[in-house]
């Protein structure tokens, strides 16, 4: 699922691991999210948006295809 | 700083499954710690082996033998008490170091018991089975406090370390039979270790 975690991490000026410390989860979960390599669960997806003052849909794309169906090109 | 859920795992930055095995950071203190851990299980087996070849030389003082006894005893108390200060502190990285230390140096690999022929040689073999119990206690508490990522991809390295060791177990049996050489059952936990870590090795590569 495509997010805009980056974007959102860039406009605060946080470093992976800053951010990794305010949602409490390892900086590595934090740059699989950003890179689309791993989708966060509800609850982490809820601790982002509100982290960022966010709607879940503002931040991950619903209509991206879902990690598990994508396919190498 | 503070995490912003109560759901999510807490200090889940501390310790994480990389490409490497179980990784984190050793404070000062945890390092001072398990350095001191690591001196008291190297000399309580110091200890009870003089103790126990004081035993067979009669023309020593009979304090001697005392004293040894009773240095392996306060060595033993400041391991306890260093195993207990990690436990209190929550620092599970250094007790499962710590844990997994001390049960190598107990657990004897060359077969021959400790203070064999003394009232000690059964008590302790079953030594080793304490901090063998502190380290698995100390790895499921890494494991609750890791995030998500984390837990899956060991999930992933534990499903290929089972799925080789099985195979790999079961093949060689056969072979075995065939007339290749009896292999001992320690091989098999190295062999669940060293496929857990390569596991470890692809899953935590997927993620980065």
């Amino acid at each position: 699922m495509k997010n805009s975690l980056r974007v959102l991490r860039a406009e605060r000026d946080w470093s992976q691991a800053e951010l990794a410390d305010r949602l409490g989860v390892s900086r590595q979960t934090v740059n699989a999210i950003e890179t689309d390599k791993y989708d966060p669960s509800l609850p982490l997806a809820f601790g982002i948006a509100r982290l960022f003052d966010r709607l879940i849909e503002e931040i991950f794309d619903p209509e991206s295809e879902p990690l598990e169906r994508r396919r190498p090109a | 700083m503070t995490p912003i859920e109560s759901t999510l795992a807490p200090r889940a930055d501390r310790f994480e499954f990389t490409a490497c095995g179980p990784t984190a950071k050793l404070s000062q203190q945890a390092l001072r710690d398990v350095s001191l851990l690591y001196m008291g299980v190297v000399a309580i087996p110091l200890l009870v082996k003089l103790w126990t070849r004081a035993q067979t030389r009669p023309g020593l003082e009979p304090w001697t033998g005392s004293l040894l006894l009773a240095g392996a005893l306060v060595a033993a108390g400041l391991v306890a008490l260093l195993f207990w200060r990690l436990a209190r502190r929550g620092d599970y990285w250094a007790l499962f170091l710590g844990g997994g230390v001390a049960f190598l140096s107990f657990f004897r690999f060359d077969k021959a018991p400790l203070a064999a022929g003394t009232f000690l040689e059964k008590p302790l073999i079953l030594i080793p089975l304490v901090p063998a119990a502190l380290t698995i206690w100390a790895f499921l508490k890494m494991v609750l406090n890791t995030d998500e990522l984390q837990r899956r991809i060991l999930y992933q390295a534990l499903t290929v370390g089972f799925g080789v060791t099985f195979a790999a177990t079961l093949v060689y049996s056969v072979l075995e039979d065939l007339g290749l050489p009896h292999v001992s059952a320690v091989w098999w936990w190295g062999t669940l270790a060293l496929s857990w870590v390569v596991g470890l090795a692809i899953s935590s590569r997927r993620y980065r």
